[in-house]
């Protein structure tokens, strides 16, 4: 089995296989490229992450690696055909490998799989931070993701009577 | 949050409801720079104003309370801006900053029309987004048209829909271009029906090179004229043309613009365009000397008919053109081709190809749920014969929405089955 090794920001390398490692559109695109370079069809292609520490990317390989034979999603599958992919592809696994993380967790792994091209695993993760902004107020969003506001002087007030006007409507 | 990338931001925001879209549109400037951005793409397609399709069901839903149709609606507004305090009355009116003027009966948008003017210019610099109804019944619609330009500083995109040519020109021919204001912001323009040339190159000659978005419907112009219009939007990167001939209009202005997304519309509402004469060989060889790098998108709807007379084409021996656009990543096309000799052609040499809709246009599926054995059972052919590039094949239907009483597009998406586990 021909295997490709990540390295992590900090270093922590990952042994995985090849074909679990192409279901990444960046890794994909690394083991191509690399194949492309390099004169020994043997030798093992070693890409490093310089954006994904190792515990989140230990994170995205065992995602992979449970959805491993699922179909490959196309990076823009919303746009056209509508939402819901997220729903229709997030399983109970998915529920459970999400449930313990909190938010800053979510977020880097969001990150993560921006970066490396995993539509399923960013739709899935943006699914559940869509579920915690759902039903609360602009103040409880701001906290939650620790965001301040950074509208000025009246512009604050001016966003939110144009809110209110088209909520009344 | 933060650090999340502008396309992530987007990802997430497409999965809330409006209501929680309108919170998030006041945590801070970036996310409501975000969500305006991404409702002005998802939602703002003029040609979904009179053709349903998912983001025409979007248009419905967002743009309630934003279309005039008569004065009371003007009085309504009125109304409800007399209870806020002096302070916040020059607020924006517009849900979405999105404005549409609609006629329903003459009387009506006669009496809308008389009160357009002193909103327009009160409100005016509020809105994004124009859908404007023209009728030679009201000479008013007409007159008030430059109010547009002279009042909604921040306008994004307008549509303009039922021109009548030689009222609008009187008209027009009064205007003094010179004093046309700058609008930096102004990139989409569409005309919807009865659309005279000369009314097109008056604005062209004012905001043409800052046009990216071009939608046109019933234009009324000679081949010199294409010629001489398409020239004066050297920006443009989505064209859509429904109703036109379509092979006499990209004759003469793909030459000029290195378009990338381009959407055609044939035989709908228009008889003497008929249908018949159109088939998907004859556009694409039409076509084929302008693709380039930059052509991405394509797009074609309507009752295209196959020159195959037998179509259960024989595709072992088919020899796929080397002329066909290599650069196309998303095709869109009527169900009713599905593999004939012309699809084939199409798509057999797209290497790229990611995205691929087959829209139904005769109704064979309307009102009717897909399962997933008669989605494979279509797709099989395409799973085999195409690159595994493609993973998804979505096949538009509609289906009546007795909320909204009328029909909205169902689509139905299709994996490429799973291959055999590897042991």
């Amino acid at each position: 089995m021909a295997l490709v090794r990540v390295i992590s920001s900090d270093g922590a390398a990952f042994l995985v296989s090849q074909r679990l490692a192409k279901r990444s559109g960046k890794l994909k695109t690394e083991i191509e490229t690399f194949r492309k370079s390099s004169d020994n069809s043997e030798a093992q292609p070693e890409i490093r992450i310089v954006t994904i520490r190792a515990e989140i990317l230990r994170l995205v390989l065992q995602w992979l690696q449970q959805h491993q034979n699922d179909p490959v999603l196309p990076a823009n599958q919303n746009e056209q055909d509508g939402r819901g992919d997220a729903e229709m592809g997030q399983s109970q696994w998915d529920r459970d490998f999400l449930a313990p993380m909190d938010l800053g967790i979510v977020m880097e792994l969001i990150l993560a799989a921006n970066h490396l091209e995993v539509k399923g695993l960013l739709d899935i993760t943006c699914k559940l931070v869509e579920s915690k902004i759902t039903g609360r107020t602009v103040d409880e969003i701001r906290t939650a993701f620790k965001l301040k506001s950074d509208f000025k002087g009246n512009e604050e007030e001016q966003t939110r009577l144009e809110n209110r006007w088209c909520v009344e409507n | 949050m933060e650090s999340l990338p502008t396309e992530v931001l987007e990802c997430i925001f497409s999965f809330l409801p409006q209501d929680s879209l309108d919170s998030c549109f006041q945590v801070c400037d970036r996310w409501a720079e975000v969500i305006d951005k991404m409702l002005k793409k998802t939602m703002w397609n003029p040609w979904s104003a009179n053709n349903p399709t998912a983001e025409a069901m979007l248009i419905f839903r967002h743009t309630a309370g934003s279309k005039f149709e008569s004065a009371e609606h003007i009085a309504e507004m009125r109304n409800k801006i007399s209870k806020l305090t002096p302070s916040e009355r020059t607020k924006n009116p517009f849900k979405n900053r999105t404005l549409i003027i609609n006629m329903k009966n003459t009387k009506d948008f006669t009496a809308l029309h008389q009160g357009l003017p002193e909103m327009i210019k009160e409100f005016g610099g509020h809105v994004h987004h124009l859908l404007y109804y023209v009728n030679h019944l009201v000479p008013q619609s007409v007159e008030n048209m430059w109010l547009i330009f002279n009042n909604m500083k921040n306008i994004r995109s307008v549509t303009f829909y039922s021109l009548q040519m030689d009222v609008v020109m009187e008209w027009v021919n009064r205007w003094d271009m010179s004093t046309f204001p700058t609008l930096p912001h102004f990139s989409e323009l569409g005309f919807l029906g009865g659309i005279t040339f000369q009314y097109i190159e008056v604005l062209a000659n004012v905001y043409g090179p800052q046009i990216q978005k071009l939608s046109l419907r019933f234009v009324t112009a000679n081949g010199d004229k294409f010629d001489r219009i398409v020239g004066k939007f050297p920006n443009l990167n989505f064209l859509k043309v429904f109703e036109l001939d379509p092979r006499e209009f990209y004759r003469r202005c793909l030459k000029h613009i290195p378009i990338r997304h381009l959407s055609i519309s044939i035989g709908r509402e228009r008889k003497e365009l008929d249908e018949n004469q159109f088939n998907l060989i004859d556009i694409m060889e039409t076509l084929r000397p302008f693709f380039s790098e930059e052509f991405e998108i394509l797009t074609l709807f309507g009752n295209l008919k196959s020159k195959c007379e037998d179509c259960s084409c024989n595709f072992d021996g088919f020899q796929a053109s080397p002329g066909s656009p290599k650069s196309l990543k998303e095709v869109a096309i009527p169900l009713s081709l599905l593999g004939t000799h012309e699809f084939w052609e199409l798509l057999l040499n797209v290497s790229n190809l990611r995205k691929l809709m087959l829209m139904e246009t005769e109704d064979n599926f309307k009102n009717k749920v897909l399962g997933k054995e008669e989605l494979q059972n279509l797709c099989e052919p395409i799973w085999r014969r195409l690159s595994s590039d493609l993973q998804t094949i979505s096949i538009r239907s509609r289906e009546f929405n007795k909320i909204f009483g009328r029909c909205f597009p169902v689509i139905f998406t299709c994996h490429r089955p799973r291959p055999q586990i590897e042991l």
